[in-house]
């Protein structure tokens, strides 16, 4: 802080030299002289004072015999002095300072945090609808508005919150974790009854039921369609004659153990890209909608790939400023015709079977068996075979709740 | 001055009673910073050595690459590798 005061009112290094500088030191702390980074150099001293200090310790000086000298003048007024030439760099100055206060007004970069099941772009998007985007008043901005406005129209969002700092929008989110076991409870209970059903061929590996009956054991053939646990839970009597049936929705874990087909292929020939080595790399600046691009380049290369990165400069930490600048690098390439070899072909088709496989642990489906055959056929390489797995997946089927008719035995009562 | 002042709160709270008290103040923070008040002027200084004269005291700070931070009539602030702090004279 104290070194912002001292460049707003300027001040000025200088060296002492001579035989009394310890007196000419305690002189100018006496006529209260500020003079500070006091810094001893080979028998001469170097520090800093203000302007006004400067032009006080001269009759010090002559009394000390001690030789003043300036190494370096900094602050604004040299600054002014400096420039006092440049007829434009003044009220440039006041036009940049002015445009820094009226843009400091308005929100021009919007963050948003803790959301990871709806995207910012749609959260984006539902601001911009109401109006709340970048270039948009702060004074404009009802932050109680927005966060309701984001929990209407998303359900997932369990709370919302804006803070606004700078010309920065922080929305943070906090998502409804709980919200797809919940949809899933909500419609089941709104089913009266529902069957847990296989989704797919295979044998039952284990089954705990937890609600409804279970309608196959460890061991099972099941073709997909099969009820696994039956939504309808028979009511008997003393004599296991069914009086009733109970409709509920069925829950439980069945691992059943499946067979999945898999295959995949491409061409043997293909199209590689060989950089040529040329490349094209420049900047602009462009608006926030990107509407306006200064300067515009261009290249004269046929095909090339190109990389954007987007920076906003932002003063101090919460100060975006209303512009974007663009780092653009292209590269030149030519397409190559290549075939692959038989082993670099291997090497493919090995490497889609493991993205496949890891996709299935990351779903936390345990593989069993895998039988995938690769073959070279009409200029193809084809990854064929099957990957046993044991799945803990189901669908859910209504049930229909039988009707027991108890009209014979309601008149064989009469009868007796 | 003011500005020197402001910054040394601990001073600022004290003031009053220092003013009454005459001898040397030193405040030290750690091995790289100590701050001196109730003293009268620099006998000699360079960049090993700092003696400062006190009413009845003299003040001898010895060390490394020492740099006189800020020098004003109230107090100075001296800064580098400072090794030893003497006292040297005034009544026991």
């Amino acid at each position: 802080m104290s070194f912002l005061v001292n460049y707003a009112t300027g001040f000025i290094e200088i060296r002492l030299s001579g035989n009394g500088l310890e007196r000419f030191i305690n002189l100018c702390g006496k006529r209260q002289i500020l003079l500070w980074d006091i810094c001893w150099k080979q028998n001469e001293i170097i520090c800093k004072t203000t302007v006004r200090g400067f032009k006080a310790m001269k009759p010090m000086a002559r009394k000390t015999h001690t030789k003043v000298r300036i190494l370096s003048k900094s602050g604004v007024p040299f600054l002014f002095f400096r420039y006092r030439k440049r007829t434009w760099f003044l009220p440039g100055l006041g036009l940049a300072v002015f445009l820094l206060m009226l843009s400091s007004g308005y929100i021009w970069k919007i963050n948003i945090e803790g959301n990871s099941r709806i995207s910012d772009e749609k959260i984006l998007q539902v601001m911009q609808e109401h109006a709340w985007y970048y270039g948009t008043r702060k004074t404009a901005i009802d932050p109680e508005e927005i966060e309701t406005q984001l929990r209407n129209t998303f359900s997932e969002i369990a709370w919302s919150s804006i803070d606004i700092k700078g010309t920065c929008m922080t929305v943070f989110i906090k998502e409804n974790l709980l919200l797809e076991e919940r949809d899933n409870a909500q419609s089941a209970d709104s089913q009266e009854a529902a069957h847990m059903v296989a989704d797919m061929d295979g044998t039952v590996v284990s089954i705990v039921t937890r609600q409804g009956m279970p309608a196959v054991t460890a061991g099972t053939q099941v073709k997909k369609g099969d009820v696994l646990i039956s939504g309808v839970i028979p009511i008997t009597d003393a004599y296991d004659v069914i009086m009733d049936y109970q409709g509920t929705v069925a829950e439980g874990d069945v691992i059943l153990r499946c067979s999945l087909d898999y295959q995949q292929s491409f061409s043997m020939s293909y199209q590689k890209r060989v950089y040529t080595g040329r490349r094209h790399h420049y900047f602009y600046l462009t608006d926030l909608a990107q509407h306006m691009t200064l300067p515009v380049f261009w290249n004269n290369f046929d095909d090339y790939d190109t990389i954007h990165y987007y920076r906003q400069p932002c003063i101090q930490e919460n100060f975006y400023l209303p512009v974007q600048m663009h780092e653009v690098r292209e590269r030149e390439f030519y397409y190559q015709k290549k075939t692959y070899s038989k082993k670099e072909a291997q090497e493919k088709a090995k490497e889609q079977l493991q993205v496949f496989l890891h996709k299935l642990e990351e779903k936390g489906i345990p593989i069993i068996e895998k039988n995938v055959k690769i073959i070279f056929a009409d200029n193809q390489c084809v990854s064929k075979g099957t990957i046993v797995v044991d799945r803990n997946e189901y669908q859910m089927q209504a049930a229909e709740i039988p009707v027991v008719d108890h009209s014979e035995g309601q008149n064989t009562d009469e009868s007796q | 001055m003011r500005r020197i002042r402001s910054s040394t709160d601990e001073s600022q709270s004290n003031r009053g009673r220092r003013s009454v008290y005459s001898g040397i103040i030193v405040t030290v923070k750690g091995n790289m910073e100590a701050l001196i008040e109730n003293y009268q002027g620099i006998i000699a200084y360079d960049s090993h050595t700092l003696r400062l004269k006190a009413k009845q005291q003299q003040l001898e700070i010895s060390g490394s690459h020492l740099v006189i931070a800020y020098y004003t009539r109230e107090e100075l602030k001296v800064s580098g590798c400072i090794s030893k702090i003497e006292i040297h004279g005034g009544d026991t």
